[in-house]
């Protein structure tokens, strides 16, 4: 009776744990489909539950669960159904801070590539971790980051009243090294 | 010009570590590559933590039968023991008394007619007789007068000699006879009690029908009155 109260439990805190972050990972990558999104989400959160007790890597968790998502998210991409339109996609992106601008350059990737990136650069997931998500090797995973990355930059053209108001820390540590770079004494370290 | 490439790649790379210094100097007057930085800052803008769940996360997710809750599979098994015990109790009261009320509820072709049969099988002798418990039994029979049809043609073709007697007098009238059989058995027990009137008569040969019917005629002689009349009128000679 108490083994079943606290697997229970168990299963409870590891939802309480991964579903929200877990969720907004499948938005993003199905580009703000409520229905792939829960779908995926909810698919890979009771397969974590159900085998909560044989992750080998417990800190992997989150990984894990993403690269069951990802999956469920791919054969679901395959079935024929009416798509969300571009305002239902940005109602359910905007409390996560996405725009219009961060969603069409979003959209020139493939589901694989955004998964990548949001991993990587949006979760700032460990790249061990990344490669579980992706299920590929260093190699292979270094490569699709790369050119996730590559592909947004080259599809996110900001407009110059854009990159003025913007200010975050790559900006600023850009900015920072250039100045330091002018200075005669070379700058504070 | 190949700064204008490097720090897009340095950026691609995940912008980990510092830039190159050319690089950065490089990206610091060009809006192109600060508008890149830009990008990838908006991605690092992005919160995963503010995502909206959807409304049908809000009930717990069943994760299969050991979830169900155990008062529900208390009340299913006890839906089942009631199930089978009210077949088994519906079963064996069919069992036990399915034939008895067929045989009982015969019709008669001749109902009327034949009525004082009954009395032969009810072992009384006479058509009064019969209808005497009738009028005894039931205070409101003056209201409504013995029916001498329905009720005879089940004692006459009934083989069983018991269930005549009773169930014609509980099944049809009013189901309070024994209420009130005082009142009425003033009257009607008045007659047949003084039937020893007819042995004040001083009949000796003790008639084995102690019918009360042929002793009010013995009393209500008037054979004095005829000739009384016959000696008032009668002319004084």
């Amino acid at each position: 009776m108490s083994t079943s109260h606290d697997d229970d439990l168990l299963r409870a805190a590891f939802r309480d744990l991964h579903s929200i972050r877990l969720h907004g990972f499948a938005l993003l990558v199905t580009l703000g489909d409520r229905r792939a999104a829960a779908g995926a989400a909810r698919r890979a959160l009771l397969g974590g539950a159900r085998q909560v007790h044989e992750l080998r890597h417990p800190e992997r968790a989150a990984a894990w669960l993403r690269a069951r998502a990802l999956h469920s998210m791919t054969r679901f991409s395959l079935r024929r159904r009416p798509r969300p339109t571009e305002a239902d996609r940005l109602a359910a992106l905007r409390s996560m801070g996405v725009d219009g601008a961060l969603l069409r350059a979003l959209s020139t990737l493939s589901l694989r590539e955004r998964a990548a990136l949001v991993a990587s650069s949006i979760e700032r997931l460990d790249p061990a971790d990344v490669q579980v998500v992706l299920g590929a090797g260093p190699a292979a995973t270094e490569r699709a980051m790369t050119s996730a990355r590559g592909r947004y930059l080259a599809a996110r053209a900001p407009t110059p009243s854009e990159h003025e108001d913007r200010s975050g820390p790559v900006s600023e540590l850009v900015l920072r090294v250039a100045a330091r770079t002018l200075s005669p004494t070379g700058g504070p370290r | 010009m190949s700064d204008h490439r490097h720090f897009p790649e340095w950026l691609a790379a995940g912008a980990l570590g510092e830039p190159p210094r050319d690089a950065a100097l490089h990206a610091s007057v060009c809006a192109e590559c600060l508008g890149q930085a830009g990008a990838l800052d908006a991605l690092t803008a992005i919160d995963l933590g503010r995502a909206l769940l959807p409304a049908s996360w809000a009930t717990p997710v069943p994760t299969g039968r050991r979830d169900l809750p155990s008062i529900a599979r208390f009340t299913m098994a006890a839906a089942g023991v009631v199930l089978v015990a009210g077949m088994a109790g519906f079963g064996a009261s069919h069992l036990l008394s399915a034939p008895a009320p067929a045989r009982v509820r015969q019709p008669s072709p001749t109902p009327t007619p034949l009525a004082p049969a009954g009395g032969v099988l009810g072992a009384t002798g006479t058509p009064a007789a019969v209808a005497t418990p009738t009028s005894a039994a039931s205070p409101t029979a003056p209201s409504k007068p013995t029916p001498p049809g329905p009720p005879q043609p089940a004692r006459t073709v009934s083989p069983w000699p018991v269930a005549p007697t009773q169930p014609p007098a509980t099944a049809r009238p009013v189901p309070t006879p024994s209420a009130r059989p005082v009142p009425t058995a003033t009257p009607a027990p008045s007659t047949p009690i003084t039937t020893p009137a007819p042995t004040a008569t001083s009949s000796p040969t003790p008639s084995p029908s102690a019918s009360p019917e042929p002793s009010p005629p013995p009393l209500a002689t008037p054979t004095p009155t005829p000739t009384a009349v016959l000696t008032q009128l009668a002319p004084p000679r």
